[in-house]
C-alpha cells in the first residue's frame, strides 16, 4: 500500500489570508487563548521573529502591530472538509485526520492515472488552487506519510522502502506519539525512529502500552489501521468569523461570494441543486438571525443565487452588527435536466415561503413585522420588529402601567391633557446610541383618551402610546 | 434636614458605587442631619467614613447599620443606637457569615429573635409577604422597627406609598423616608449598571429589566427630597438618628489579661520584665542615657496604655525562643530600648540613633508598630500558640482589602462592555504601567484606537473610577488581633478562604484608625536559613553561634570587605544585582553605613535622584550642605540628603508647614499610592509650601518625586535597621563559613534572589567542592561531609515526592543499595525512580543515567515474579556531555560539573570571547565580545528603559546594561536568547564595578537548542 499524505499547518490562518484580511501582508497570528500559545503565524509576524509555541506576551513584545486571530479547531475541519470536496473530484479513498491533515490511498488510483506522478501532479494543482500553504509526503502507511509530511519532507517516494529509510532520521515530536512517550524516550537519549526501531519490540512492550507498539508497526507498514473514508455530505455548510463587525448588512455580500460559489461547485459535482440557502448571522449584541433565501425552483448556478442573496440583504434590518455567518444549504434534490416543471414548482409546498419571499423582497420587512419583546427599560425596545416565525419567545413585560397600543415614533403632545398618575423616570441606555431620559405619565385627554406620554430631558412632551 | 438610614457604599461589593468617603462627604455637602453606612451584613466600610468625618470635621452624624437578606422575602436593616446593639450587630454578622463561605453569609431567624439593642429599619417588599413580616415583626419587636419607604421613580411609588401606609396603620410602625442610596451622585450610575453586570457575569446589554433604571439610588439634594417624601417620614428619620449616639470612637480594645501574673499590674510586670532584659542584654550595666532612655519609653508606654501590647509580643517571642525558633522585631519597633531589652529586637540602641518618637508619638496619636518575623518554614507553630493561647474566639487575622488594580478593571469593565477577551489581554499586553512618560491611555491610543468610539471612552473613564474600588475582603500577611473578650463583639469576623483561619472585616488601616493594636506576626526565609547554618556550624565545630553572638562581634573588617568587593550573593538583602553595583561605590564599613546602603537603593532615594548627591557627599566629592537649619535636624544623619521614609515626612512638616495630623494622612497616603492615587492631592501643597518658606522649587519637586518613589516601597529607618542586623549575619556567616552558609540557605529555598544553581556556581567559585546527588550518599537535604564538601540532596531532584526520598533515606541500607529491585522494594513510586534515574543519583547501580532510567522504565522488573535483574536484549546508548549537561538541567536545575558556555568553548565554537574572570584584566572602552546564559532580565521602573541583563558563563556573571533603542532594534535576540553573545564596550568604574554596555545582541540558543536554563525575568 502506498499513501499520499497532505499536512496543512496554517490553515486556519491561510484561510482567514485568502479570504478575510484587509492587508495580505498583515502580521497575523492565530493564538489559543486556553494555553496562551501562538499557533500559526503569517510570513510578517515570521519575520518579526514571532513563532509557534509562544506566549502572547512574548509575541506582542517582539511586535506590537499583530493581529490576533482566535484558535478554532471548527473552522480547520470545516476547511478541510471544503478541501476534500474538492480533492474527491480527482481521488476516492481519502481519509480526513483533522483538523490538518488528508491521506489519499494511491494503489487503486495509480490504474487511473497510469502512474503516481500524474495523479501528483494534479493533486498539487488542485491544493495550489486554494492558495494554502502545505506539506506532503507519501510512505507505506497513513501514519508513516503523515510523519514525514509533518516534518516537511515534501516527497513522493519511489518506493515504501525509500520512504522507510526517509522515516528513520525523523524526530519523534513528529510522531502520533504522546508528549509523555516522546518525553520518556527523551529522557532515555531515544530521540529519533531509528532509535526506536533498532528497539526489539518485546523490550518497547515492557515499558510502553500496545498502542504505542501498534503504531510502530503501523508506521512500518506492517499493520493497517482502520480508519473511515471521506464521504462528502449530503449537505453543504459554511462558517465564517468576520474579521470585524459589519453595521450594513449588503457589505457582507463580499464575504458570501466564494462561500456561495462553493456550494455551488459542491452541488454540481454531486449532481444536486436546492432550492433554498440557509444563512445564520452571528449579530455583536443580539441573538442570532436566521435568514432563507429560496428560490423559485431548484437552481445550482452561483451568479443566480448571489442575486437572490442581493436582493434578499438589502431588505434585511439588521439588530446589530454582524459578527460572523453560517451558510448552509440543507435541502438538496438531485438535478435531472428535465426537471423545469415551472408552474408545478411554484405552488407545491414551498408556495407558502415563496410568496412570503417575494412580498419581503417587494415591500421590505417594514411591512410584514411581528412584535416581540425586547428585555430592556426603554420603552422604544420593549417591541421590537421581526420577521414572521422568527422564532422569538415571548417575554414578559415588566411590571408597571404600560399601554396596549405602542407609538413606533413617538409624538409630540398637541392637545391638552391631565396627568393622573407617575412619573416613572427611564434614564439609562448610555452604553448604546440609544441613551434616553424621560419621565413617563399617564396623563387623560380632554376627549376622556388615556395617553402615556413622557416629558424629555429638554422638558418636550410626547406621547408614547394609548391605552385601551 | 434629613437623616439617609439606608445606604450601601463599594464595600457592598459589586453592587454600591461610592467610596465611603464619598457618601459622608456628599451627605454634609447636602446638609444631610446623619447619614448611615448599611453595607450588606458588613461593617467593612464604615471606619473609612468615620475617618473621613473626623479628618475634615464634617458636619454629620455617621450611624452604624448593617442591611441584611432573609430567605428573598425580608430586607432589614439594623441600626446602631448604642454600644451595646453594636456588638449585637457584630455578633450577628459574625454569626451569618461564620455559617457561610468566604464572602457569603446566611441569616437565621433566631439571629432575628435575638435582637434586644439594634433598630429594625423594615423595607418592605411589597408582596404578599409583606403580612407575615409585618405580623412577625410587631410580635418580636414591637418597639424597634420602622418601616423604610422609598420612592425611586420607577413606576409604581404610588402603588408603594399605599402598602407603606397601610403596613403602617395595620401594624404601627413608623415610617422613615429613605432613598436606599448606592451611589453618592447620580453620575455613578454607569459604574453601578458595570459593578452589577461583573457580579451577575453578564454584559450590560444582557442585564435587562434587572439593571437600575434610573438615577434615582443616590444622594439627593434636601429640596428634592422635601418634593418627593411627606415631612413626617422625613422627620421620622431625623427622630431615629437623634436615637443613636454610638460613635466608633468608644469602641476600646481590651488586652487579655491573663498575660499578667498574679502580684504583679500591667506596668510593674513589664517593668519587672525589662529590667530581667537589661540584666541580659546589657550584662555589663546600663549607661545613665540609656537607662534614661529606658524610663522615658516606660513612662510613655504607660500614660498610653501600650502594656499590654508590649506584653503580648514579649509572650509570643519568648515562645519562639523557648521552641528555637529564630525571630526578629522590625518596623519602628527597632527605636525602643524597651523592645531590645524584651528580646523583641536585635538592634542593639548603641548603634543607631534611637529615637522613641519615632517608635510612639503622642503627637501622631497612632499606635505603635512592632512587626515580628519568624523562620518562614516554622511561623505556623507561632500561629498556632496564638490561637491555642487565646482561643479562636478572641483571635482573628486583620483583614487585606482587595481593590481593583489598573488590570482587572480595564478586563472587567472590558467585558461587560462587551469587548472581546483577546483584545482585551491584548490591549493589556501592550501597556507597560511603568512607563512613566506615557499614561495608559495615551499608549494605547498610540494603538491607533478608535477615540471617537463612544463604547473606547465609556472603558476608559468606568475603569478610571473602578480604579481602588474594594473588591473583595482578604487576609492579612499576618496581622493578628487579640482580644480580652469575645472579638466579635468588636467587630464582625468572617471565614478566610484558608480552612480554619478567620479574617475580622477591618484592615490595618482601619485599625490604625480606631487606634486598635495588631501583632504582626511574619514570615522570613533568610530567618529560617540562618537557623540552619546555626545548626550546621554547631554540628561540625560544635560552636553554638547566634545572632547576639555576631552583633557582638560588629564590624569586622574583613566582613565588610568582602561586602565592599560586593561578594554577597545569597547574602540578605544586600545580594540584587543593584545593590552589588552599589555596594563598591558606597563601601560600607559599619553597621549603620549598612543601614543606608539598604535604604538607598531602592525606588524612592533613586526616583528622587539622592543616591548620587549622597555619594559624593561622602566621599567627599560634595560640601554637606543643608538648606536650613530645621532640614539640618532631620537630615544631619544621612549627609543632608532625605533616604528614609520618615525623613521626607519630617521634612514635609518642618519645611512645608504640614501639620502632625497632614503628616499622617501623607504616611497614608504614600503606603497605598498605587492603589488609591491620593498622594497627587498632596503635590501642590508640598511644593507651595516649601516654596513659601524659601526653598528652591526644584528641591522641592525632587522631593515630590521622591514621596511618590517611596510609595509602598519605601523603607524607614528602622526596617532597614532591622535588616540590616541580618545582612551583616548572614555576610559574617557566607565569609567565616561559606559551606555551612551555602548549605543552610540551599535548604531553605525558594527564598532570596538567586537559584540553587547560582548559589553552587557562586559556592564553587569560593573554592567549595560541590557534590552530585547519589542514592548512597545524599540526604534529603543538602548536607556537609567531613572534608565541608557540599553534598546535593535529593530535595534537589525534579519529580521526586518528599515522601519518596524520605522513605530512600530511613531504608538506605549502611552498605548502600546495589540494585534497582531493593531501590524498588523502599516504596518509591515508578515515577519516584524515573525521576532519580534521570538525575544520575542511580550511577551506583547503572552504566549512566540513560541506562538507568532504560531499566527504570522496565514495568516488569517491579513484578515480585520477575524482582531478579533481568537481562536486556538492548543497551541504550551513554550520553554525550551536553546531553549530559541538559539532562542535569532537566531534573536538578543545575549541573555541578559542566556549563553550556564551558562546553561550547571546549568543542571550539567560541572565538574571540572574553568570559566573566577575564573582563578585570580588559581596560576601560574596550571593545568586547561575551557571551552566556541570560540568568536575569530587570528593567526597573526607575532606569527610565534600560534593561540589566545578568549573564552566566563557566567563570562567573557578568553584568549587561541594554539600552532601550538596542533593546527595541534587536527585539529578537533581546527577548528570544537563552544563550545571549554580546557584542559592546567595557566599562569600568572608578571603584572596579564592570558593566558591558550592548552593542550587537546575538541569539545563540541554536548553539544550544534544548538548554532548559531558566531566565528570572522581572517584565
Amino acid at each position: 500500500m502506498q499513501w499520499l499524505y497532505a499536512h496543512f499547518p496554517s490553515l486556519q490562518l491561510d484561510h482567514f489570508v485568502l479570504e478575510q484580511a484587509e492587508d495580505k501582508q498583515a502580521a497575523l497570528v492565530v493564538f489559543c487563548p486556553q494555553h496562551n500559545e501562538i499557533l500559526q503565524v503569517s510570513q510578517c509576524a515570521s519575520t518579526a521573529g514571532i513563532k509557534r509555541g509562544m506566549g502572547l506576551a512574548q509575541a506582542c513584545a517582539l511586535l506590537n502591530r499583530i493581529q490576533l486571530i482566535p484558535y478554532s479547531a471548527e473552522v480547520e475541519c470545516q476547511q478541510l472538509h471544503l478541501l476534500a470536496n474538492q480533492l474527491y473530484r480527482i481521488a476516492s479513498d481519502i481519509v480526513l485526520l483533522e483538523p490538518q491533515g488528508i491521506a489519499i490511498k494511491l494503489d487503486p488510483i495509480i490504474h487511473y492515472y497510469h502512474s503516481v506522478d500524474n495523479f501528483v501532479a494534479l493533486f498539487h494543482h488542485v491544493l495550489q488552487s486554494t492558495a494554502l500553504r502545505y506539506h506532503f509526503a507519501s510512505g507505506p502507511s497513513v501514519e508513516a506519510a503523515q510523519v514525514l509530511a509533518l516534518a516537511g519532507a515534501d516527497t513522493v517516494y519511489l518506493s515504501n522502502a525509500q520512504a522507510l529509510i526517509a522515516l528513520q532520521n525523523v524526530s519523534l515530536k513528529y510522531t502520533q506519539f504522546t508528549s509523555k512517550q516522546v518525553s520518556q524516550f527523551d529522557r532515555m537519549g531515544i530521540r529519533t525512529l531509528q532509535a526506536v526501531f533498532q528497539i526489539p519490540l518485546e523490550e518497547v512492550g515492557k515499558r510502553f502500552d500496545n498502542a504505542l507498539i501498534s503504531y510502530l508497526l503501523a508506521l512500518k507498514g506492517n499493520k493497517a489501521v482502520p480508519r473511515a473514508t471521506f464521504h462528502p455530505k449530503q449537505h453543504f455548510r459554511y462558517q465564517c468569523e468576520l474579521p470585524y463587525e459589519l453595521e450594513d448588512s449588503v457589505k457582507l455580500l463580499r464575504f458570501l461570494t466564494q462561500p456561495v460559489e462553493q456550494c455551488c461547485e459542491y452541488l454540481v459535482s454531486q449532481n444536486l441543486t436546492t432550492d433554498s440557502l440557509q444563512l445564520t448571522l452571528h449579530m455583536a449584541d443580539s441573538p442570532k438571525q436566521h435568514v432563507e433565501v429560496r428560490a423559485g425552483a431548484p437552481m445550482h448556478n452561483a451568479k443566480d443565487w448571489l442575486s437572490l442573496i442581493t436582493l434578499k440583504l438589502e431588505q434585511l434590518a439588521l439588530t446589530s452588527a454582524i459578527r460572523g455567518f453560517q451558510l448552509r444549504c440543507e435541502h438538496t434534490v438531485v438535478f435531472h435536466a428535465t426537471s423545469e416543471h415551472l408552474f408545478a414548482v411554484r405552488f407545491n409546498q414551498h408556495a407558502e415561503n415563496m410568496l412570503m419571499g417575494t412580498l419581503l423582497a417587494k415591500l421590505g420587512s417594514d411591512a410584514v413585522i411581528t412584535p416581540r419583546v425586547c428585555h430592556d427599560h426603554r420603552q422604544d425596545l420593549h417591541i421590537r420588529h421581526g420577521l414572521p416565525h422568527s422564532g422569538a419567545a415571548c417575554e414578559q413585560l415588566p411590571s408597571g402601567q404600560h399601554p396596549c397600543w405602542l407609538l413606533i415614533d413617538p409624538q409630540p403632545l398637541s392637545t391638552q391633557t391631565k396627568i393622573v398618575y407617575g412619573p416613572e423616570r427611564i434614564q439609562t441606555g448610555w452604553w448604546d446610541d440609544s441613551a434616553v431620559k424621560r419621565d413617563y405619565f399617564i396623563a387623560l385627554s380632554s376627549t376622556g383618551q388615556r395617553l402615556w406620554i413622557f416629558r424629555d430631558h429638554q422638558s418636550n412632551w410626547f406621547v408614547h402610546g394609548y391605552f385601551s | 434636614m434629613f437623616a439617609e438610614l439606608v445606604c450601601q457604599s463599594n464595600f457592598s461589593f459589586l453592587e454600591g458605587a461610592s467610596h465611603p468617603e464619598e457618601l459622608v462627604s456628599t451627605a454634609a455637602f447636602y446638609g444631610y442631619e446623619a447619614i448611615a453606612i448599611t453595607d450588606e451584613c458588613s461593617v467593612a466600610g464604615i471606619v473609612r467614613a468615620w475617618q473621613e468625618i473626623q479628618s475634615n470635621r464634617l458636619p454629620v452624624k455617621l450611624i452604624t447599620g448593617s442591611l441584611f437578606t432573609f430567605s428573598d422575602s425580608l430586607r432589614i436593616v439594623l441600626i446602631c443606637p448604642n454600644k451595646r446593639a453594636y456588638s449585637e450587630l457584630c455578633r450577628i454578622i459574625t454569626n451569618a457569615r461564620r455559617r457561610s463561605a468566604k464572602g457569603q453569609y446566611s441569616l437565621a431567624e433566631w439571629d432575628l429573635k435575638s435582637i434586644r439593642d439594634c433598630f429594625i429599619v423594615w423595607l418592605p417588599k411589597g408582596n404578599e409577604h409583606d403580612e407575615h413580616w409585618g405580623a412577625w415583626l410587631a410580635k418580636h419587636h414591637p418597639k424597634r422597627c420602622w418601616i423604610g419607604a422609598s420612592r425611586l421613580l420607577d413606576g409604581s411609588d404610588h402603588e408603594t406609598f399605599a402598602h407603606t401606609r397601610k403596613l403602617h396603620q395595620t401594624y404601627h410602625f413608623p415610617v422613615v423616608a429613605t432613598n436606599q442610596t448606592l451611589c453618592h451622585h447620580p453620575d455613578r450610575q454607569p459604574l453601578q449598571h458595570v459593578l452589577h453586570a461583573i457580579r451577575e457575569g453578564k454584559k450590560i446589554s444582557e442585564l435587562g429589566f434587572d439593571a437600575m433604571k434610573n438615577q434615582e439610588r443616590s444622594l439627593k439634594p434636601l429640596t428634592t427630597l422635601t418634593r418627593l417624601y411627606p415631612k413626617a417620614w422625613i422627620d421620622e428619620s431625623i427622630a431615629l438618628a437623634h436615637q443613636c449616639e454610638f460613635c466608633l470612637s468608644e469602641l476600646k480594645y481590651q488586652y487579655p489579661c491573663e498575660l499578667v501574673p498574679d502580684g504583679f499590674n500591667a506596668t510593674t510586670y513589664l517593668r519587672h520584665c525589662v529590667e530581667q532584659g537589661i540584666k541580659r542584654r546589657f550584662p555589663e550595666g546600663v549607661t545613665d542615657s540609656i537607662r534614661g532612655i529606658i524610663e522615658k519609653e516606660l513612662a510613655l508606654i504607660h500614660s498610653e496604655g501600650y502594656e499590654y501590647f508590649f506584653l503580648t509580643i514579649y509572650d509570643i517571642v519568648q515562645f519562639a525562643k523557648s521552641q528555637g525558633i529564630l525571630y526578629q522585631g522590625r518596623g519602628s519597633a527597632a527605636n525602643s530600648v524597651v523592645c531590645y531589652c524584651l528580646e523583641i529586637t536585635a538592634v542593639d540602641p548603641r548603634q543607631i540613633n534611637v529615637l522613641f518618637e519615632r517608635f510612639i508619638s503622642k503627637e501622631r496619636n497612632e499606635p505603635p508598630d512592632i512587626d515580628v518575623d519568624f523562620e518562614h518554614e516554622r511561623r505556623e507553630e507561632v500561629i498556632q500558640y496564638i490561637y491555642i493561647k487565646y482561643g479562636r474566639e478572641r483571635t482573628a487575622l486583620a483583614a487585606t482589602v482587595i481593590t481593583f488594580r489598573f488590570k482587572s478593571a480595564f478586563r472587567e469593565v472590558g467585558k461587560v462592555l462587551g469587548f472581546d477577551e483577546s483584545q482585551l489581554g491584548y490591549w493589556l499586553k501592550q501597556i507597560n504601567l511603568r512607563d512613566r512618560t506615557l499614561g495608559w491611555k495615551a499608549q494605547l491610543a498610540s494603538l491607533g484606537l478608535d477615540n471617537t468610539n463612544k463604547n473606547l471612552a465609556h472603558l476608559f473613564s468606568i475603569t478610571e473610577t473602578l480604579l481602588g474600588f474594594p473588591r473583595h475582603l482578604s487576609q492579612h500577611v499576618g496581622g493578628f488581633v487579640i482580644s480580652a473578650g469575645p472579638l466579635y463583639e468588636l467587630v464582625p469576623v468572617e471565614n478566610a478562604a484558608m480552612a480554619e483561619r478567620t479574617v475580622i472585616q477591618w484592615d490595618k488601616d482601619d485599625l490604625e484608625s480606631l487606634g486598635l493594636l495588631k501583632v504582626d506576626v511574619l514570615a522570613l526565609g533568610m530567618l529560617t536559613a540562618i537557623r540552619k547554618i546555626f545548626a550546621l556550624i554547631e554540628q561540625r565545630y560544635d560552636l553554638p553561634v547566634s545572632i547576639p553572638f555576631i552583633s557582638k562581634h560588629a564590624d569586622d573588617k574583613q566582613v565588610y570587605d568582602a561586602i565592599c568587593n560586593a561578594d554577597t550573593v545569597g547574602v540578605f538583602q544586600i545580594e540584587s544585582r543593584a545593590q552589588m553595583s552599589m555596594l563598591p561605590r558606597l563601601r560600607p564599613r559599619c553597621y549603620y553605613d549598612l543601614v543606608v546602603q539598604i535604604a538607598i537603593v531602592r525606588p524612592g532615594p533613586i526616583q528622587g535622584d539622592m543616591v548620587h548627591p549622597y555619594l559624593l557627599r561622602r566621599h567627599g566629592d560634595m560640601p554637606v550642605t543643608y538648606p536650613s537649619e530645621e532640614v539640618r535636624s532631620v537630615l544631619s544623619r544621612t549627609m543632608g540628603v532625605p533616604i528614609f521614609q520618615e525623613q521626607v515626612i519630617q521634612l514635609a512638616m518642618v519645611a512645608a508647614g504640614f501639620t502632625g495630623g497632614e503628616a499622617d494622612q501623607l504616611r497614608r497616603a504614600m503606603a497605598s499610592w498605587k492603589k488609591t492615587g491620593k498622594l497627587l492631592q498632596f503635590r501642590s501643597k508640598l511644593i507651595d509650601g516649601m516654596t513659601e518658606r524659601g526653598y528652591k522649587s526644584e528641591f522641592a519637586e525632587q522631593l515630590f518625586e521622591q514621596i511618590c518613589g517611596f510609595g509602598e516601597y519605601g523603607f524607614p529607618e528602622s526596617h532597614s535597621a532591622s535588616f540590616a542586623v541580618l545582612a551583616y549575619v548572614s555576610s559574617w556567616l557566607k565569609y567565616y563559613f561559606p559551606a555551612e552558609f551555602y548549605t543552610g540557605l540551599m535548604n531553605s529555598w525558594p527564598m532570596g534572589f538567586y537559584s540553587p544553581a547560582q548559589l553552587v556556581k557562586d559556592a564553587q567559585l569560593h573554592q567549595i567542592r560541590v557534590l552530585p546527588v547519589c542514592i548512597n550518599h545524599s540526604e534529603y537535604d543538602h548536607s556537609l561531609t567531613a572534608a565541608g564538601e557540599l553534598r546535593l540532596g535529593l530535595r534537589q531532584v525534579k519529580g521526586l515526592s518528599e515522601e519518596g526520598a524520605r522513605g530512600l533515606v530511613t531504608n538506605r541500607p549502611p552498605s548502600g543499595f546495589t540494585q534497582l529491585s531493593s531501590i524498588q522494594q523502599c516504596g518509591l513510586s515508578q515515577g519516584d525512580i524515573a525521576a532519580l534515574a534521570s538525575a544520575n543519583a542511580l550511577t551506583d547501580i547503572s552504566a549512566h543515567r540513560f541506562d538507568a532510567r532504560w531499566k527504570v522504565a522496565d514495568t516488569q522488573q517491579s513484578l515480585p515474579l520477575f524482582s531478579e535483574e533481568s537481562s536486556d536484549t538492548y543497551q541504550v546508548s551513554a550520553p554525550s556531555p551536553a546531553e549530559d549537561m541538559i539532562e542535569d538541567y532537566a531534573s536538578l536545575a543545575l549541573s555541578v560539573d559542566k556549563h553550556p558556555i564551558a562546553l561550547l568553548n571546549a568543542s571550539g565554537k567560541l572565538k574571540h570571547i572574553t568570559f566573566a574572570n577575564q573582563l578585570a584584566h580588559k581596560a576601560h572602552k574596550t571593545p568586547v565580545r561575551i557571551i552566556g546564559n541570560v540568568v536575569g532580565r530587570q528593567a526597573p521602573g526607575t532606569a527610565g528603559g534600560v534593561t540589566f541583563v545578568t549573564l552566566e558563563d563557566h567563570t562567573g556573571n557578568i553584568n549587561v546594561i541594554v539600552w532601550q533603542n538596542t533593546a527595541r532594534a534587536q527585539k529578537q535576540p533581546f527577548l528570544s536568547a537563552t544563550i545571549l553573545e554580546v557584542h559592546g564596550i567595557l566599562e569600568r568604574s572608578k571603584e572596579g564595578v564592570c558593566h558591558v554596555i550592548a552593542g550587537k545582541l546575538i541569539n545563540r540558543n541554536d548553539m544550544f537548542s534544548s538548554l532548559t536554563v531558566k531566565s528570572r525575568d522581572f517584565h
